[in-house]
């Protein structure tokens, strides 16, 4: 009694040996992460931003044209403006149907049933299939003539779209693939609902609520922050839409027409790549990395700002 | 009382702002550096030659046979890079490597695939690791090279060598030009001619000695030849047309204009062509039928070609269709009739575009002579030629007309049409794949209707326009 409480630690100025030496270990062991960062992320970066600013055709060095490549991407290109509808459609359309579809997956496999986790590892499975490989065989489940997809409307009496062959068709079959291989949304997804705290759940019950009022007033709100994430990761990810779009869509031969049919799939990231290795456009191709770059962070920093209005932090009010 | 960490906030920041203003001195001082192939910071003008002064290459000898290029005797090794893969790499091993790797011992040329990476042709330009002989390089892409500085000149060379330019097709030896120095040479080609099952179309009421010469004729054999079930689908197609690029020429119009270096894809007559190709959207039960038909079509060069199934009556397509027929289904040879393309009035009679892969040497090979050496090698109708033929190609040769191996009559006619006046390969400017891209889209459009033809191709006119002028105007270099 009347002691004043003990130091537990040792008293230490900042840059003492012993936490510098510490630190020095500790860069040590992230600097392969640091290095590889600056190099092969940070870098082509900054080196693209460098390039957006010239003509580059790669063959020969560049030539600084300014603000040029930005103002003819914006207002003298038909088929930019092509690329970003068609890439809106994925991340306004294509992103809400993969939200609530995986999330409704996820309350699906968080049932008390036997074999569950069998049913988890077959949702899992498709996305960690390499992604070219999977896009060549929904080629054949997508052929209007003799794939399996239309095989089954037909069978069942349903009209059979051309899919990727007919342009109102293309995009919802690429949205169809991306769905397929949406396991590891699920799987977050399936974290955070096992992580909804159950006397909560208990509480809802003991004071009248049936399963349907709890899953809406305690579950949903307790699940947003892991919604936000997938949405933040999601709309990354379609904005950056490409792999399946180029083999299915585009083809490998050198006489194939992006885009194909009328326009349809031409996104994006498809278009850049065009523009980088088709056209020997690299310096526009890079500007209209950045331009991308800008559009991503513009949606990410809205839907931050939006966050505090449906997203409850446990902890927070 | 918690002591204040190592590695706090602001620390953090000064870090990363300090490593973030590094990386753009680093990116700065990098990119400003000209690529180690390019030899000078100027555009490169088309008189670049092959004895200009490179910083990697040693010094050239003036152009001597490759047995010299090395004199101490150790093994040259040549990397060649092909568009072919699978069968036809195999073929190419037998039929052109191991020839050459026999005759030149000093050197050991080793052929690998670019199938579906081509992008990888132009950044080991760019990355001063080019391959020594690449064929990757398609027709539509050799002046948009050369003109960027990505090709080594090969006139002294062949110029030197026992080589005699008149062996060639001369439309074909002009297209490897551009800007008066030659780019490439190439051993394989195809032409492009009006196909037909003479048994479906004496069925029918046709007579198959008679093949259409118009596009009414076409369009009366296409109709006549088409067969619906009960239900209104296809089961089987007449014909159908495809590819303003081909079809653009038949119908007679002018794709650029060179002396008022003018882009004139909105030519009345590419109109014509474009509406008629989209006129077939409509037959038939529409484009969406059409489509889904064909896109049941079994591959090309495998015994479910379309034509050889039936359910394709006729088409535009190469000779190889013939040796398929002999492979597949040789009972079917003597009905696959081959005519020259119909043509509308004021089109274009036996008219064709071809293209295909052109063998050049990158800038900044390490062994130009070497390169030669191997590029000369196979023009001999016995190593290149051989090659050809073993994938159901022709050599752009005119001894091909005398030749054993050429004999069919049908062939015969494609090397007609192929060395005639109407055969076109691409145009004299350095925006050529920009150009069929931005044609291939409007004929996209407009047959799903989405666009009509004269509106498509003004803004194709228009885009590939700007396009050609700016590069045209900053030089070079864009």
């Amino acid at each position: 009694m009347g002691t004043t409480s003990e130091r537990l630690t040792v008293p230490r100025r900042p840059g003492g040996a012993a936490q510098r030496r510490n630190l020095v270990v500790g860069l040590l062991f992230i600097s392969p992460a640091i290095i590889g960062f600056f190099a092969f992320t940070m870098y082509p970066v900054v080196a693209a931003l460098y390039y957006s600013l010239t003509s580059y055709n790669i063959l020969q060095p560049p030539t600084f044209v300014g603000l040029d490549n930005y103002r003819r991407l914006l207002f003298n290109d038909s088929d930019f403006w092509v690329s970003i509808t068609n890439t809106l459609y994925m991340v306004v359309i294509g992103l809400p149907i993969t939200l609530v579809l995986d999330l409704l997956i996820a309350f699906l496999l968080n049932l008390k049933l036997r074999g569950m986790s069998i049913y988890r590892t077959l949702i899992y499975l498709p996305s960690i299939l390499p992604s070219v490989a999977t896009a060549v065989v929904w080629l054949f489940l997508l052929n209007p003539n003799y794939g399996l997809i239309d095989g089954a409307l037909g069978v069942l009496g349903l009209p059979q779209p051309g899919w990727l062959l007919d342009p109102s068709w293309s995009k919802p079959a690429l949205i169809m693939v991306s769905l397929w291989a949406s396991g590891g949304m699920v799987l977050i997804y399936l974290a955070g609902l096992q992580d909804v705290p159950t006397e909560l759940l208990e509480a809802a019950e003991l004071d009248g609520a049936d399963s349907i009022q709890r899953t809406w007033h305690v579950t949903v709100p307790m699940v947003t922050p892991v919604v936000f994430f997938n949405l933040i990761i999601g709309m990354i990810g379609y904005f950056q839409y490409f792999t399946e779009a180029y083999v299915m869509t585009r083809g490998t031969g050198s006489n194939a027409i992006a885009g194909d049919p009328a326009g349809s799939t031409l996104f994006y990231a498809i278009y850049l790549f065009q523009n980088a290795f088709d056209f020997f456009k690299m310096g526009y191709a890079s500007a209209q990395a950045w331009i991308l770059f800008w559009l991503v962070v513009v949606f990410t920093v809205i839907i931050f700002r939006s966050s505090s209005l449906w997203v409850y932090y446990r902890g927070r009010n | 009382m918690k002591s204040a960490p190592l590695l706090n906030r602001r620390r953090f920041l000064g870090l990363g702002v300090t490593g973030f203003v590094g990386t753009v001195l680093l990116s700065a001082c990098a990119s400003g550096s000209a690529p180690a192939t390019s030899s000078t910071s100027q555009p490169a003008s088309a008189s670049a030659s092959p004895s200009a002064a490179k910083s990697t290459v040693t010094a050239q000898p003036a152009v001597t046979p490759a047995t010299s290029a090395n004199a101490s005797g150790e093994k040259v090794t040549l990397t060649y890079w092909s568009g072919w893969s699978g069968l036809d790499l195999k073929l190419q091993s037998s039929t052109m490597m191991d020839p050459f790797n026999k005759a030149n011992p000093n050197i050991e040329a080793k052929i690998e695939t670019v199938a579906g990476q081509y992008q990888k042709v132009l950044t080991s330009i760019a990355a001063g690791t080019p391959p020594d002989v690449v064929s990757a390089v398609w027709l539509n892409q050799l002046s948009a090279m050369a003109v960027r500085n990505g090709l080594t000149d090969l006139t002294d060379y062949f110029k030197q060598s026992k080589l005699n330019s008149d062996v060639y097709f001369p439309n074909y030896w002009d297209q490897w030009h551009y800007n008066g120095k030659l780019w490439g040479l190439a051993i394989t080609t195809s032409t492009n001619m009006y196909v037909y099952n003479a048994t479906t179309a004496k069925e029918v009421g046709l007579d198959p000695e008679k093949p259409p010469k118009t596009i009414s004729d076409l369009d009366m054999w296409a109709d006549k030849m088409t067969v619906l079930d009960s239900s209104g689908n296809l089961k089987r197609l007449g014909f159908r047309p495809s590819g303003l690029w081909f079809w653009g020429y038949v119908f007679g119009a002018q794709f650029y204009d060179e002396k008022t270096q003018k882009i004139t894809a909105n030519d009345p007559k590419m109109v014509s062509a474009l509406d008629w190709i989209a006129s077939y959207g409509k037959k038939w039960g529409g484009i969406k039928k059409i489509e889904g038909f064909e896109s049941g079509y079994g591959s090309f060069g495998q015994p479910s070609n379309p034509f050889l199934t039936g359910i394709e009556a006729s088409m535009i397509t190469g000779e190889y269709l013939i040796l398929y027929v002999k492979d597949y289904k040789p009972e079917m040879d003597s009905e696959t009739r081959y005519a020259p393309a119909p043509f509308p009035e004021g089109g274009r009679d036996n008219a064709t575009t071809f293209g295909g892969s052109i063998f050049t040497i990158p800038k900044g090979v390490k062994h130009p002579d070497a390169s030669w050496e191997f590029v000369r090698f196979i023009q001999d109708p016995n190593i290149g030629g051989a090659f050809a033929i073993s994938i159901y190609n022709l050599q752009p040769v005119k001894s091909d007309f005398k030749d054993k191996r050429y004999s069919d009559s049908r062939i015969q006619l494609g090397l007609k049409i192929e060395s005639g006046d109407h055969a076109f390969g691409v145009l004299p400017i350095p925006v050529n794949e920009f150009y069929s891209q931005k044609l291939g889209e409007a004929e996209s459009a407009v047959i799903h209707g989405q666009n009509n033809s004269k509106a498509a191709l003004d803004q194709v006119t228009k885009t590939v326009q700007d396009e050609l002028d700016r590069v045209l105007k900053g030089g070079a270099s864009q």
